[in-house]
């Protein structure tokens, strides 16, 4: 069990121009699929990738267990709104990788949350 | 109050069923049903797709009540039971726990429950990179259980499916075993089954 480690984080995001709900389904999905290629063993997640976007009562889930399908899981309205404050919870846990590079992977792929 | 404790390994499609499973509940038998939900991060996501289904949910983060934060597991049960007094509890454990350890922290601590049953969810498209990778983990998490599910057999073909199934049966026949696409509607004949084990 020791091999195994966990990261949690919290992103608290305001945005200028209100994002899509599909767009950021669509950054969330570049972030998961970098950490994911990053993290598979044989295309397999050995642990899980999961992300949650809140905005009020609206949510949209993504995980990642094997590569490259994202399964989703949202509120019936998310698609149907623009977001101008969303708070975003990532969830790592992973067997066998170094804590520090997957930190660093994860600082990495949150750029692509605010991409155009 | 009945417990069903689910276990298996992160991502197994363990919240998927226990959602369809505690809708059955509610919908279809109306049946009064609150769900522990142990996440080992510091922040829970799971706890608010079933919250947000209107299901009475109690989180536990940060530790496994497996091993770390079995207390908050006692007292939890114990609170549910007098406060809302559901006749089902679900218990999903984290995909890290070993769901025999969690059964003997119940029966040692809790004396209010009328039944308790483990299920635990296999995945098997992933299965032969977890047992390789983790080996008696995940073997341990299977001989926990009363009765496995067999996940995601519809990513897998069917003669994996089977030789999965022989494989897992060495590692407990005394449980019963199932085999199940969580990611579609569960049939209600799977849901007696879970419900009766």
């Amino acid at each position: 069990m020791k091999k195994f480690f966990v990261i949690s984080k919290r992103y608290e995001y305001k945005f200028a121009t209100p994002l899509s709900g599909e767009k950021i389904a669509n950054n969330i999905s570049k972030i998961l699929k970098y950490l994911g290629e990053q993290l598979n063993y044989n295309g397999k997640i050995v642990g899980h990738i999961k992300a949650i976007v809140l905005a009020g009562e609206n949510y949209l889930q993504m995980s990642l267990t094997s590569m490259p399908k994202i399964n989703i899981k949202s509120d019936n309205n998310w698609y149907e709104k623009d977001y101008t404050e969303v708070e975003l919870n990532i969830n790592i846990i992973i067997y066998g990788f170094n804590k520090e590079q997957v930190h660093a992977y994860l600082d990495e792929s949150m750029g692509e949350f605010l991409e155009d | 109050m009945k417990i069903l404790l689910f276990g298996g390994f992160l991502g197994s499609g363990k919240t998927t069923l226990i959602l369809q499973l505690a809708m059955h509940i509610v919908e279809n038998i109306n049946e009064k049903v609150a769900i522990i939900e142990n996440e080992v991060g510091e922040i829970g996501i799971d706890d608010k797709v079933l919250a947000a289904q209107g299901l009475q949910v109690r989180g536990l983060f940060a530790g496994c009540v497996c091993c770390q934060i079995t207390g908050d597991l006692v007292q939890a049960i114990i609170e549910l039971e007098e406060t809302v007094q559901p006749d089902w509890l679900i218990i999903e454990s984290t995909g890290l726990a070993v769901p025999s350890k969690i059964v003997e922290t119940i029966e040692k601590y809790c004396h209010c429950y009328e039944t308790l049953n483990t299920i635990v969810v296999v995945d098997a498209e992933r299965w032969q990179e977890l047992y390789e990778v983790t080996g008696d983990f995940v073997v341990s998490q299977i001989k926990s259980a009363d009765s496995l599910l067999i996940n995601k057999i519809d990513l897998v073909d069917s003669a994996e499916s089977i030789v999965l199934m022989d494989e897992i049966k060495q590692f407990n026949d005394g449980a019963s075993i199932h085999l199940t696409t969580a990611i579609e509607q569960i049939s209600p004949k799977m849901m007696q089954e879970m419900l009766k084990l």
